[in-house]
């Protein structure tokens, strides 16, 4: 992918990078003269005729390309059922799933989002209309048996709405698997700051943390260490230095620090949450009773830093070196609505209709594993 | 051992990074500006790592230095082991100070038998998380693999294949039988121009970022930044 190519209609206007880690590459694109945000796949290639390998090799690859396919499907297609649903409208799934020659790419409409000085300027309601739409998108996608697998603060984005409330988004769900099915121990991905102690288990090949220890419980101990890290800009400390992750330090039996300005509901609840057995944390339906309580969210004292920072979302140019989480210049909202001339992808669910400010997000999702330029046939249901 | 002393250690992550750099006259000012950042790369690359809040629990790099076997087969490639850092930091400096920019003749360079070396490297494979990294500097398109002439040199490594068919083979895929490569662990950074082999390597193989280079024009500083990025993120 380069800056300038056309991809499948869509037109790269900035430099690709694979800042924010990942097995992708991404960059921002216009089609039909909305942007997009659009990720390339570093793996796995479709084997072209003319690629290079042998038949059997070709074979093998193929079938782990219709695995890859299947499995983002089923997660698209789940996704596409909570985005219908009342609050489903915070999570940004993508609009757009195909492959191009070898490489597979996913879309998703650019999000705009708000300035915000510091959480700190907010109410204290205003902080818990933010942790509730939070919590309400992971119950969106728990309700579906899907696990994001990443929550970190890079993938909310905060976006101020028409009655001047700022909501939580989330995004990115190319990591997010089935509850109890993860990916083998060696393709499993997210980041290990945020990573619950099952997912270091899994990931050292522990015998007593197997694939089905890995569920939505995952993300609820992520979502206790995001609490923690938007309300005091810190993570729970930990008694030794040894652990550069909370999730190590519970793994290894050590007791999180949960910062002594948060109320003791909250304390009490931040504890079960990052609890070290993922059955003893709470469901988010649990979670969002306790967040009815708006002082639970209420924090004593100045914050260390005296500002909170809480990520504002992505760039409209990607800037490698900019930190996460800096504040952003008020952009353009963008409307979506009807796109013109529809390609014959495969359709989901319901034709949108008007997207108004503040609605939900179009319950349609394209999903073209044709290679336009094979024009084989739709091999889509595969 | 408990399930708690297994975790004492906490979390244990492991990267290798192999330079491929092509060490032809063009390539002067790339290894003018590899030399100047050679000193400060552990401490940039550990800067990188920690804004993403990431630390690594030990770093070994490599270097393949390349030219081509056509044009001379005495000087067309030298390598390392790999150096830990920052415990080898002054032999893996010593190397890099002895690299000079010269020679290759036509533009095709013998770029593919110093990617073959790197693949063969004795990468990490303990620890819990491994990352290995193959970086590749050039300016020039690649000669092909296999020809019988070349091969019969003394100075021939032994461990490159006889077709790209091969080598793509030992870079492997998912599931992949013959991989030499760990499928989970491997990154390929192209800092090359677009043309072949380069395009079609960053279209077949996975976990290969292409970045089309300006190299030859010299590496700036912020462009040493970029790499420094680069291999971080993909880290």
């Amino acid at each position: 992918m380069r800056a300038g190519e056309v991809i499948n209609s869509y037109h790269v206007v900035t430099e690709p990078t694979n800042s924010g880690g990942g097995m992708c590459m991404w960059a921002f694109a216009i089609k039909n003269r909305r942007e997009y945000f659009l990720k390339e796949f570093l793996q796995p290639k479709w084997p072209a005729p003319d690629s290079m390998g042998s038949p059997a090799g070709k074979e093998r690859r193929r079938t782990n390309c219709y695995e890859f396919e299947r499995r983002h499907k089923e997660i698209m297609h789940r996704l596409a059922d909570a985005t219908i649903t009342p609050g489903g409208g915070n999570l940004v799934t993508a609009v757009d799933f195909f492959r191009a020659n070898t490489t597979y790419y996913k879309v998703t409409e650019k999000i705009v989002t708000a300035s915000l000085s510091s959480l700190r300027a907010l109410s204290v309601h205003e902080r818990a209309v933010i942790f509730r739409t939070l919590v309400l998108s992971l119950q969106m996608l728990h309700q579906q048996e899907i696990v994001h697998g990443d929550l970190k603060p890079s993938n909310v984005l905060i976006q101020r709405g028409v009655a001047g409330l700022h909501t939580a988004k989330l995004i990115d769900f190319d990591d997010s698997y089935l509850s109890g099915r993860p990916p083998p121990q060696d393709q499993i991905v997210g980041d290990s700051i945020y990573g619950a102690p099952e997912w270091f288990g899994y990931t050292k090949k522990d015998s007593t943390m197997p694939a089905s220890a890995l569920t939505r419980a995952a993300d609820i101990f992520a979502l206790g260490l995001l609490f923690h890290h938007y309300l005091t800009d810190s993570l729970p400390g930990r008694a030794s230095a040894r652990y550069w992750a909370p999730g190590q330090a519970v793994i290894a039996g050590e007791q999180l620090l949960i910062d002594g300005r948060l109320s003791p509901g909250l304390t009490a609840l931040l504890k079960r949450m990052t609890a070290p057995q993922p059955g003893d944390r709470p469901s988010v339906e649990e979670i969002f009773g306790e967040l009815e309580a708006d002082d639970l969210l209420t924090v004593r004292g100045p914050t260390r830093s005296g500002r909170v920072r809480i990520n504002m979302g992505r760039p409209a140019s990607p800037a490698p070196d900019e930190e996460l989480g800096e504040e952003r210049g008020v952009e353009p909202y963008e409307e979506l609505g009807e796109e013109p001339g529809v390609e014959p992808y495969e359709e989901l669910g319901e034709e949108p209709g008007e997207r108004g400010e503040g609605g939900a997000s179009p319950s349609r999702v394209r999903i073209n594993i044709r290679n336009k330029d094979e024009g084989a046939t739709d091999d889509s249901d595969r | 051992m408990t399930a708690t002393d297994n975790y004492s250690v906490g979390f244990t992550y492991a990267v290798d990074i192999v330079f491929c750099i092509d060490a032809t006259g063009s390539m002067r000012p790339v290894i003018d500006a590899v030399k100047d950042n050679v000193r400060s790369f552990h401490d940039l690359l550990s800067s990188a790592m920690a804004e993403k809040s990431k630390s690594i629990s030990q770093l070994r790099v490599r270097v393949i230095a390349f030219r081509d076997f056509a044009d001379n087969p005495d000087d067309a490639i030298q390598f390392t082991d790999f150096f830990k850092l920052p415990q080898q930091r002054e032999e893996f400096e010593t190397f890099v100070s002895k690299l000079r920019a010269d020679g290759g003749g036509d533009e095709p360079e013998s770029a593919l038998e110093a990617l073959a070396v790197a693949i063969d490297s004795k990468w990490e494979r303990g620890l819990d998380r491994r990352r290995h990294v193959i970086v590749m500097f050039t300016d020039a398109a690649a000669h092909p693999l296999g020809d019988p002439s070349v091969r019969a040199e003394a100075t021939y490594p032994q461990a490159v294949p006889a077709s790209i068919d091969e080598l793509f083979e030992r870079w492997g895929y998912q599931s992949s039988e013959e991989a030499s490569m760990e499928n989970a662990a491997k990154r390929l950074l192209l800092f090359a121009p677009d043309t072949i082999p380069w395009n079609a390597i960053a279209a077949d193989w996975d976990n290969t970022i292409f970045l089309p280079s300006r190299a030859g024009d010299g590496l700036e500083d912020h462009e040493m930044s970029e790499i420094i990025n680069a291999i971080a993120n993909s880290i």
